[in-house]
């Protein structure tokens, strides 16, 4: 075992091997994007009154988690790319 | 008081749930017909061939468990619009896997992963750590089993009106779940999935109809609460601490649950990218016609019912019943009491919570199988059996692990959203070994180990600082955040130590 690094010479990120491969985690525009939508989601923002009935900053709420799962849908569906082709090998275990 | 209980369930309900039980036998039965070889990928992965439809279900099924129907209902009840914060911390469960999933999906792949301790052996080489991850996942599965088990302890009384001891119920359907799995493995268990996660669907909008239709509309419950004095915080938004508590909710939640190793095996079954990038992107919409509808309900009958405490005391409660979580009870009683069509679809909604509970708990059941076997016995007490005489002791595992967690459900007395916040502040000390792991290359085992230990040192010296006399009271949490997020923090910065320790290979 390698003390510097764990074990890491062992361990090597897919995208290194893999053009093709693309992280999400690795966009900082995504970190951003979270982050915006964090910030949007906690009940700080001075937001009265109700919509529809209800509380605005509840509903306020329920849409930025709405926005949340759109932006969430999009970043799994275009930022994320994987080309490995549909596996139909048997399956041995890792013995 | 309507306890689970004083449902009027006849013979009818019964019979239809007498057949989903034996549905679930006939598929562990086609599950085994299908099998492939006696590897532990075909036994607790299906082979890691799992299509887009299975894939989505069972994650799906295993996600929502009965405390969505029970704990969120009654957590919104207490708390009011307050509890929408379960649907930014289910939202950010899908998040999360975003952060690790892309890259763990292509190394499970090339290197043939089965449980998340094969992950942290390859990453970090090191057997304490993987024992110490093994063991901390195998603990939160355990007690996450113990709640499903529970809950279903609380339906069965429910369906069967006491007509069967409720020990014979719970232990009946344990042995189901047990067969089911032990024949098909996670093959069983996702198709069982398949169909509870479709109930689970129906049942969501059958609640969401009965709730509009037997209470009345949001806004109209709004109104109600505000003009209680007693309520009108309900609708009010969380103040400095509860905002801290938001936060510390979100993070524990979101981060923690991604992780479950169950959700990480499912990540490791997937038939191909395309397959869990679509399944993964339908999930981050679930929360919306999910846990809005269990929060919905909490909220409209704190309106029709603002003070179940008073209505528990007066009526004579059971001594298991925590007055909150019967909210779903008293709207289910409600609906039967009003038609005959009320009643079925009140059925057909215990179906669902049933399929809820026994999804979730027979994925994790096989998950701390998977890592009982594979990364303790398979480890260290018989590093030389093969494939076929691990997956047998994986049977013997999963049957053995179930009788002391049935033995604790029956006994266990206490609210069902601690037992899911109990486990969580231990679970996310793992967070930086899978998070930070598969992305910074120049974090070390050490690190990490001396980051958990260090993570679980404050997190239960803080859980427990009246018990150790380290306090006049324990700090579950402290200005509003979970003891297991400072223990969090305090690990994540050990672990950060790293980078500095290793300049030239800063990034991650």
């Amino acid at each position: 075992m390698n003390n510097q690094t764990g074990g890491g010479e062992k361990f090597s990120a897919p995208s290194r091997r893999n053009p093709e491969f693309s992280d999400p985690a690795s966009k900082p525009w995504v970190w951003v994007g979270y982050a915006l939508l964090f910030l949007a989601l906690l009940p700080i923002w001075p937001i009265t009154g109700n919509w529809w009935g209800i509380p605005a900053w509840a509903v306020f709420a329920v849409l930025v988690s709405a926005l949340t799962s759109v932006f969430t849908a999009f970043v799994i569906l275009r930022v994320w790319k994987d080309s490995d082709e549909p596996f139909s090998g048997r399956d041995d275990g890792d013995d | 008081m309507a306890t689970i209980e004083a449902l009027p369930f006849g013979p009818g309900a019964l019979a239809v749930v007498g057949f989903y039980v034996l549905s679930l036998l006939a598929i562990g039965g086609y599950a085994y017909a299908k099998k492939r070889d006696d590897s532990l990928g075909d036994f607790y992965l299906a082979g890691r061939s799992m299509g887009f439809a299975v894939l989505i279900l069972t994650l799906y099924a295993t996600q929502y468990s009965g405390n969505t129907f029970l704990g969120f209902s009654g957590a919104a009840y207490r708390e009011g619009l307050g509890f929408i914060l379960s649907i930014h911390f289910m939202t950010a469960i899908v998040v999360a896997y975003l952060f690790f999933a892309p890259k763990l999906y292509r190394i499970s792949r090339e290197h043939r992963f089965i449980t998340p301790g094969d992950f942290i052996y390859h990453r970090f080489q090191s057997r304490v750590l993987c024992v110490l991850v093994t063991l901390l996942m195998v603990y939160a599965l355990c007690n996450f089993t113990l709640a499903q088990m529970k809950t279903l302890g609380i339906a069965f009384e429910g369906i069967s009106q006491g007509r069967i001891p409720m020990w014979v119920g719970v232990i009946g359907l344990a042995v189901v779940m047990l067969i089911y799995e032990s024949l098909g493995g996670m093959r069983s268990v996702a198709w069982t999935d398949t169909i509870q996660g479709g109930i689970l669907l129906l049942g969501f909008g059958i609640l969401l109809y009965l709730a509009l239709n037997e209470i009345g509309s949001l806004p109209q419950a709004v109104a109600k609460l505000a003009e209680n004095p007693a309520t009108v915080k309900k609708i009010m938004p969380p103040d400095a601490q509860g905002i801290r508590r938001w936060i510390s909710f979100f993070l524990m939640v979101g981060l923690g649950a991604a992780i479950y190793p169950q959700a990480i095996q499912r990540i490791y079954a997937a038939r191909n990218a395309a397959t869990l990038k679509r399944s993964l992107a339908v999930m981050a919409f679930l929360p919306l016609t999910t846990t809005v509808v269990a929060v919905l309900v909490g909220v409209l009958m704190a309106a029709d019912i603002p003070d179940l405490q008073a209505l528990a005391k007066a009526n004579g409660a059971g001594a298991t019943a925590i007055p909150s979580e019967t909210v779903f009870t008293l709207l289910c009683l409600k609906v039967m009491q009003a038609s005959e069509f009320g009643y079925w679809l009140v059925v057909l909604l215990f179906a669902a919570l049933l399929a809820a509970v026994m999804s979730t708990a027979d994925s994790a059941l096989l998950s701390i199988s998977s890592m009982v076997t594979k990364d303790i016995y398979g480890k260290y007490i018989n590093p030389n059996a093969n494939q076929a005489r691990l997956t047998r002791v994986g049977r013997w595992v999963t049957w053995g692990l179930m009788i002391p967690i049935v033995w604790t459900a029956l006994t266990y007395e206490g609210n069902l959203i601690q037992l899911l916040k109990l486990k969580f502040e231990l679970l996310i000390q793992c967070v930086p070994a899978i998070y930070l792991g598969i992305h910074c290359k120049w974090l070390t085992a050490r690190t990490v180990t001396a980051g958990i230990l260090a993570g679980l040192a404050v997190t239960l010296g803080l859980s427990w600082a009246g018990m150790l006399g380290l306090s006049e009271v324990n700090h579950p949490t402290l200005w509003g955040i979970h003891s297991g997020m400072i223990g969090l923090a305090v690990n994540v910065m050990i672990c950060l130590t790293d980078s500095f320790r290793v300049p030239r290979d800063f990034s991650c």
